[in-house]
């Protein structure tokens, strides 16, 4: 309930209080504070009271008013205030209803490009209206549209469009009975096993063979040296030789940092960029680039990217072979490494150091040997 | 002087004139009466239909006062009829 609450310096209170309540006027908390009678009274009564007081001339004051309503009508008084607020709730909720952002999970082998140029092509794209796109839609358009793909499921979430993709399996291998055909090696190397579920094996344990080579044969081999056709079948397993290396030499330039630096920002809003246009380029000759990009505030996608560059130097070191030898065999080692199968099964690893020649390259080679199925 | 422990069996007396008193903890309600005779921190008194009921006690505030009721807050001491 809103209130006024009134003061009175008068000396019979009880005059006051008597005369309000035969007015029908209803007083709350009245209390004496010294000389003066304070009470309130509700707000549509306020006017009812000053016309009463100013008939009898008694000096009231006035000593506030309060009450719930009263904080929302003093608000709503104040129109710039309450219009400024709804421009900007007006403002947010139409940047809040525009697509930001579009994620694609769930892509093994195809290319997400072509779900994005298909999403493009329906008009679905950064600043594009949430609201008018049909998620039903774009989920028969992506698996009807794009091959690979078996199931598509849309969501929008904020201002986000979350693709999960899920990719159809691989069609199972199918064996035509009907071909005779080798089983050759897929990579060189040196068999170590040889499993033969049909035809005849054409190596041995031990026996190097070159990629493209026979493995098993498409016959078999009946009394008094008959070949029959067979289907080749089986497993073969060979050890293999991945290598990798690395080069030492004596003088070398590298680039370190001077310490100089200089920063550079753009801004855009949905893909439009806000200020300055124009590419930033690098004040130095030599420099590093660093490329920072964050989003300012959450409500409206304000993207800014910062184009740190520093500036290099270039300096001419000299080494030793002793010293970087350890070095030089980590990185061998790395790259041997990079092209190992993922679940390769290691048997062993070496390096051999070659060069040293009047040219002063010295060279390190890294090898893993794997035993890996090459049929 | 009727005190606020003999109150029970006076709260009907015939002094109250149709007047309906409520003593609840930390203060008085008081319906039907025709106005206040007195106010002040520590002694209030109100005009019923026979009599006039004076209450006593200290720090008094009315919360709510309308033509026939009134709702006292304060520390009640006595209650008391008056000619």
């Amino acid at each position: 309930m809103d209130y006024v609450a009134f003061t009175l310096p008068v000396l019979n209170c009880s005059k006051v209080l008597s005369e309000l309540a035969a007015l029908k006027i209803v007083v709350f908390d009245a209390e004496i504070k010294g000389n003066d009678l304070s009470f309130r009274v509700k707000r549509n009564e306020r006017q009812k009271i000053i016309a009463f007081f100013e008939k009898v001339c008694y000096d009231y004051r006035v000593q506030g008013e309060g009450g719930p309503l009263f904080g929302l009508r003093n608000f709503f008084r104040r129109k710039g205030l309450v219009a400024g607020i709804l421009i900007v709730c007006a403002l947010l909720w139409s940047v809040n209803s525009r697509l930001n952002e579009i994620r694609i999970h769930g892509l093994k082998t195809v290319d997400a490009a072509a779900v994005l140029a298909l999403l493009e092509s329906q008009g679905i794209k950064r600043g594009a209206h949430t609201g008018k796109i049909d998620k039903k839609h774009i989920e028969y358009l992506i698996t009807s549209s794009i091959d690979g793909i078996a199931f598509a499921s849309v969501r929008i979430s904020g201002m986000t469009l979350i693709l999960n993709l899920y990719e159809e399996l691989p069609p199972p291998e199918i064996v035509d009975m009907s071909k005779t055909e080798s089983i050759l090696a897929k990579k060189s190397g040196i068999i170590s096993r040889v499993i033969v579920f049909g035809g005849t094996p054409a190596v041995k344990a031990g026996e190097p063979v070159r990629e493209g080579s026979e493995l098993i044969l498409p016959y078999t081999v009946a009394a008094e040296g008959l070949q029959v056709p067979a289907r080749a079948s089986g497993e073969v397993f060979a050890k293999v030789y991945y290598s990798g290396s690395a080069s030492f030499i004596e003088t070398t330039i590298m680039t370190v940092r001077t310490g100089k630096s200089k920063s550079v920002s753009r801004a855009e809003i949905f893909g439009f960029q806000i200020g300055k246009t124009s590419a930033p380029v690098s004040p130095y000759p030599l420099f590093e680039e660093e490329i920072d990009e964050r989003y300012l505030f959450a409500a409206a996608p304000l993207k800014v990217t910062r184009y740190t560059y520093y500036e290099l130097r270039a300096e001419t070191v000299k080494k030793t072979f002793p010293e970087e030898l350890s070095a030089l065999i980590e990185q061998a080692k790395r790259n041997a490494e990079g092209g190992l199968p993922k679940d390769a099964a290691i048997l062993d690893s070496w390096y051999v150091l070659r060069g040293g020649g009047t040219d002063g390259v010295r060279i390190v080679e890294y090898y893993f040997e794997v035993e890996e199925k090459i049929s | 002087m009727v005190f606020l422990e003999d109150l029970k069996d006076k709260l009907n007396a015939d002094e109250l004139g149709g007047c309906k008193i409520i003593i609840f903890d930390g203060g008085i309600y008081v319906e039907g009466h025709r106005g206040v005779c007195e106010f002040g921190g520590e002694r209030i008194v109100f005009l019923l239909k026979k009599r006039r009921l004076v209450i006593i006690g200290c720090g008094f505030k009315l919360t709510c006062l309308s033509y026939d009721s009134a709702s006292v807050k304060g520390k009640l001491n006595s209650l008391s009829f008056e000619k």
